[in-house]
């Protein structure tokens, strides 16, 4: 019985733990502070607001690491 | 350097922070969201950055990448100058927009097909393989198909990697050499597409078609040229073997066994660093289906026959085909020439 509960609780655990891997936060990415301390935003539309009010041009940074 | 050294240069503004600063700077990590025909790169790359304005016109990109390495074609040096030619571009009255292949917003959402990760997470190479899917069921994922992104290296031009679209080098008698381009001329658009950068150039290659011929303008000492570059047949054949989305597309060639000694060589009246060796005993299912067996000799498939040793041969069948081709095995058994015909698969 115990062990039972056990696999059930270890089984929750990597459910969870896969989960939370799954569902990264839409805003900075992982290790982004630093990024965010070098004046990187981190929405295209917020980009694009800037953009236009500045009259700058953009320069939009893929980093591919899900 | 691996592209996430580079990646983290590029976040600390290592070097370019003056020419940065008069950008507005955004850094996307998730490609869910992203219109795919706004951005569109090669997405077998894990860096790329595009410049455009606040209309969302695109003036360039920087990035790609080669079988090489992911960092062979890009440095700080060669960021600066693409973003300082983007900005004399976008001070430009007449400003030169790079194309796009579809105006209408496109989203991963919107390509039925495998989603890896499900469809709130996903690697940037999944959608290459999405779009592949939606390629192989409209039965248009033909080997032309998949060489996807093709560097000007393809038609004999080097460009220099800290110079944007600066021709390092011609390749003699290549579709480069016959148009007359130079070291040291600079590229103004290709097909199109005006070049800031190596990334523009291999997206203007991979609008080409797979034969014909498309526009080339450069200057040479304040001198504008414009010539036709000839696209020959296969002109578009790039390794693939570093693209993440090939991984199910790519078949093996599931034959393995010993060289043949030079004396076994000589005895079959081949070249003595002629590829050939003799399948071991044990036969993979789709070899034996074929009617290969133990003890065959393999000299190569389709009647090409190769300088080099058993992982040559693997390399060339993956460079050449696609898992579901068929391929004539051509092989010596009891002393006798053969050929069969052998299904290939992942």
């Amino acid at each position: 019985m115990k062990s039972g509960l056990f696999v059930l609780l270890a089984l929750a655990v990597v459910v969870l733990v896969d989960a939370s891997l799954m569902a990264q936060p839409r805003g900075p990415g992982r290790g982004d502070s630093e990024a965010a301390k070098n004046g990187w935003i981190f929405s295209l539309e917020e980009g694009i607001t800037h953009a236009e009010k500045t009259g700058k041009p953009l320069m939009v940074v893929f980093r591919c690491v899900p | 350097m691996d592209c996430g050294a580079f990646d983290g240069q590029v976040v600390r503004l290592e070097g370019i922070k003056d020419i940065a600063d008069k950008f507005v700077r955004v850094r996307l990590t998730r490609i869910e969201n992203v219109d795919l025909n706004l951005f569109e790169f090669d997405y077998d790359v894990t860096f790329m950055v595009f410049f455009l304005n606040a209309e969302k016109k695109v003036f360039g990109r920087y990035g790609g990448r080669d079988a090489e390495g992911a960092d062979a074609r890009q440095s700080l040096k060669g960021l600066k100058y693409t973003m300082e030619s983007v900005l004399r571009m976008h001070e430009r009255e007449d400003k030169v927009f790079a194309p796009k292949s579809g105006e209408k917003p496109r989203f991963i959402k919107d390509i039925p097909g495998p989603r890896g990760f499900g469809r709130d997470c996903m690697h940037c190479h999944q959608v290459r393989e999405a779009l592949n899917a939606e390629l192989h069921k409209a039965g248009k994922l033909t080997r032309e198909a998949v060489y996807r992104y093709p560097p000007p290296d393809n038609l004999g031009m080097e460009l220099d990697v800290d110079r944007g679209g600066t021709v390092k080098a011609v390749k003699e008698k290549s579709a480069a050499s016959a148009a007359g381009l130079k070291a040291g001329d600079v590229l103004q658009t290709l097909n199109g597409v005006p070049i800031h950068s190596f990334g523009d150039a291999q997206y203007a290659l991979d609008l080409a078609p797979k034969e014909g011929a498309i526009e080339v303008v450069w200057k040479r000492d304040s001198k504008v040229h414009r010539e036709k570059l000839t696209l020959a047949e296969g002109w578009r054949k790039t390794d693939l073997l570093w693209r993440a989305s090939m991984r199910d597309l790519l078949p093996s060639a599931r034959l393995s066994g010993f060289e043949l000694s030079a004396e076994e060589k000589k005895a079959l009246g081949l070249w003595s660093k002629q590829m050939a060796f003799r399948q071991r005993e044990s036969v993979s299912k789709q070899a034996k289906e074929a009617g290969i067996r133990a003890g065959d000799i393999i000299l190569g498939v389709d009647d090409k026959s190769f300088e080099g040793d058993l992982e040559k041969f693997k390399e060339y069948v993956q460079n050449t085909y696609l898992v579901g081709d068929k391929v004539t095995v051509n092989i010596v058994r009891d002393g006798k020439r053969e050929k069969v015909v052998m299904m290939l698969v992942k």
